[in-house]
């Protein structure tokens, strides 16, 4: 029977609430390129297929296949699966940690996942566990996402079975502050029902992590995605799918699966954006994009040179009546409140740049203020102990680029 | 042992010694601020924080450990720029530079530093000094949350730090209690070493 902790549900972001979704009339909709989702053509195809074929084959032959794929953390990381646990296994991970805080404004992917695929979501933990000899699993999930708890834990209990060895903890997130305790320390030390600020790095998790236990920590979206290349060997042939949560200004809102590299306009065109005037790439640490530059690919490599990333797959449109400066200030406000106040240049740096974007909004700063600002923002980037810090410069760095300096090409 | 350079010096270290430890042995001046010698390092200040090539982030000399082939550069222009502009953050979060330790400000005037351009907005009311004690007065506004009082508490663990950004401050026992009712000794041990006077005696 797994472990349940119970709190008031966070009345600042709960699903419906923080989203158009709701305005839309379609909760979550599920348009990919085959008209529907790889995790309903899995279902559909019959649950526990990837649990039962692994029985018959070997945790070091799981490993190969999640190797060839390339699956990569889809939290934001977007580092390579199989490398993370390669560096962890020889120091026997003890316990893993699954995050579904999903803290990122405005992304409902894991949620999707949670609500309406808990046994894939289940089975990926399941088969992880086994490839890493691992006996004691977390899975964390937004305290906004309680109405999942239920058929989670039904179907752990239903499939007791292909189980038996796993002793599931599934917690809700803590209620405020909840931004930082997505980083993967900070959530050891929620867990540990210590202050949910980030831990210094090295020793890092898969050395030292849980009550100081070897642990690795991955996200509910790149476990899940686990069954499904095991047993549909195309859908990682040479490309990389991902769920992206589309909404703003948009008819039709919601979780669309895409693949990596597929042209921006398209993902977007999806969405029927009514009007399109910019978008924020990579949710509110991510960055502030015209719509005159998205013509590129979504990925990574393609998405540096604009100074945005994937980061965990949130794409927001705005139309003409949308102000970009609004959104940087909304933006560092919101860094400046969920700073954890562990080191000095995100601490005084998120309020010295939500002052300055305040200043950019009210027409009040000088060539040299800006100067200034890149001046706090490199120290911020260069500095700072956790991604919040590093990254709550990066909606005002893309304005400043995109919007108010003059462009070089 | 292991071989490494630092600001151009090839020079051999064991492994686990930090950076901040085979500098000093050279007589390489990295400044600190958060480290204090056998207790805990939680390198919160960042004001060590050193260049390494190959490595686009700067990393806190007092918590990070050598590694074989590491060129390492402390004096590098972005580990000045960087110290710059974090010594202006302490300033602007204290208030002021004079009141500050002499440590402090030697480092300003080294670094050129001689104000912050900007100011914090008042974010403690009067309230939050209440939990001080006969013996120690507390200025939670001068704080600049270097956590030296917290690992110079070591025994007590009666220091922590609560709330968040810009409205965070130090509370006192595990329920945000008095001085006086927590497990403190009045051993003066974090008064000694708050560079900020936001910890200091009455009187
Ligand atoms: S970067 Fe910000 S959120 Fe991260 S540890 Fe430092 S203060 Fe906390
Ligand atoms: S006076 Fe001593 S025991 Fe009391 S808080 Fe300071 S260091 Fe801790
Ligand atoms: S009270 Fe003094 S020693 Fe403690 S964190 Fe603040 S400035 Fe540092
Ligand atoms: S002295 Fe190293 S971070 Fe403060």
């Amino acid at each position: 029977m797994p472990r349940r902790s119970h709190s008031v549900p966070y009345s600042v972001r709960s699903f419906y609430a923080a989203s158009d979704v709701e305005h839309g009339g379609k909760a979550l909709i599920e348009v990919a390129g085959r008209g529907r989702s790889s995790f309903a053509a899995y279902a559909h195809g019959g649950l526990f297929r990837a649990v039962q074929q692994m029985r018959s084959g070997s945790a070091t032959e799981v490993l190969r296949q999640i190797y060839a794929s390339g699956l990569r953390g889809c939290g934001g990381s977007h580092l390579p699966l199989a490398r993370k646990w390669q560096a962890a296994i020889p120091y026997a991970p003890r316990y893993l940690v699954v995050n579904g805080l999903e803290g990122e404004p405005d992304t409902f992917k894991d949620y999707f996942l949670l609500r309406d695929y808990p046994q894939v979501v289940l089975e990926g933990i399941a088969i992880s566990c086994r490839v890493l000899g691992v006996h004691e699993v977390y899975l964390v999930i937004n305290a906004a996402y309680r109405d999942c708890l239920a058929a989670l834990e039904a179907v752990w209990q239903q499939h007791a079975g292909e189980f038996a060895d796993i002793k599931l903890h599934l917690l809700t997130g803590p209620e405020v502050d909840l931004y930082v305790v997505g980083e993967e320390t900070a959530l050891l030390n929620y867990i540990e029902g210590k202050r949910g600020e980030p831990r210094l790095k090295p020793p890092f998790p898969h050395q030292c992590g849980l009550w100081g236990q070897p642990t690795i920590v991955n996200n509910v979206e790149t476990l899940s995605w686990i069954p499904i290349l095991l047993t549909d060997a195309t859908r990682f042939a040479g490309q990389h799918p991902k769920l992206v949560t589309l909404l703003g200004e948009v008819a039709a809102p919601g979780i669309y699966e895409v693949t990596l590299g597929q042209p921006l306009h398209d993902i977007l065109q999806q969405a029927q954006p009514e009007e399109l005037s910019f978008v924020e790439i990579g949710g509110i640490s991510g960055g502030l994009v015209p719509a005159a530059r998205l013509d590129v690919a979504y990925a990574d490599e393609a998405l540096r040179p604009l100074g945005v990333q994937v980061g965990a797959g949130t794409l927001r449109v705005f139309g003409h009546g949308c102000d970009p400066v609004a959104e940087v200030v909304r933006a560092l406000q919101f860094f400046q409140a969920e700073s954890c106040g562990r080191c000095t240049p995100c601490r005084v740096g998120t309020q010295e740049l939500a002052r300055f974007a305040q200043a950019l909004q009210d027409g009040d700063v000088s060539a040299e203020d800006q100067h200034w600002a890149h001046r706090v923002a490199a120290a911020m980037q260069h500095s700072s102990t956790c991604g919040l810090g590093r990254a709550a410069p990066v909606p005002l760095l893309s304005y400043l680029h995109h919007f108010a300096e003059p462009q070089d090409d | 042992m292991i071989n490494l350079q630092i600001n151009g010096r090839c020079v051999q270290a064991k492994p686990g010694t930090t950076i901040l430890q085979l500098a000093r042995k050279h007589d390489i001046v990295i400044p600190t601020l958060c480290h204090l010698p056998g207790r805990e390092v939680r390198s919160v200040c960042r004001l060590c924080v050193v260049e390494i090539t190959g490595q686009e982030r700067l990393l806190p000399a007092c918590s990070t450990a050598v590694a074989a082939g590491m060129v390492v550069h402390t004096h590098s222009q972005k580990c000045i720029h960087t110290r710059q502009v974090l010594l202006e953050f302490i300033i602007a979060e204290h208030g002021a530079l004079h009141t500050l330790s002499p440590e402090l400000r030697a480092l300003a005037a080294e670094l050129g530093v001689t104000q912050a351009r900007f100011a914090l907005p008042p974010q403690h009311t009067p309230d939050c000094n209440r939990h001080g004690s006969d013996y120690i007065r507390l200025r939670q506004e001068k704080c600049i949350h270097c956590d030296r009082c917290i690992v110079a508490c070591r025994d007590q663990q009666v220091i922590h730090r609560a709330g968040r950004g810009a409205a965070i401050q130090l509370t006192f026992g595990n329920h945000n209690a008095a001085l006086p009712e927590t497990n403190c000794t009045s051993c003066g041990d974090c008064v000694a070493v708050c560079p900020s006077g936001a910890l200091g005696e009455h009187g």
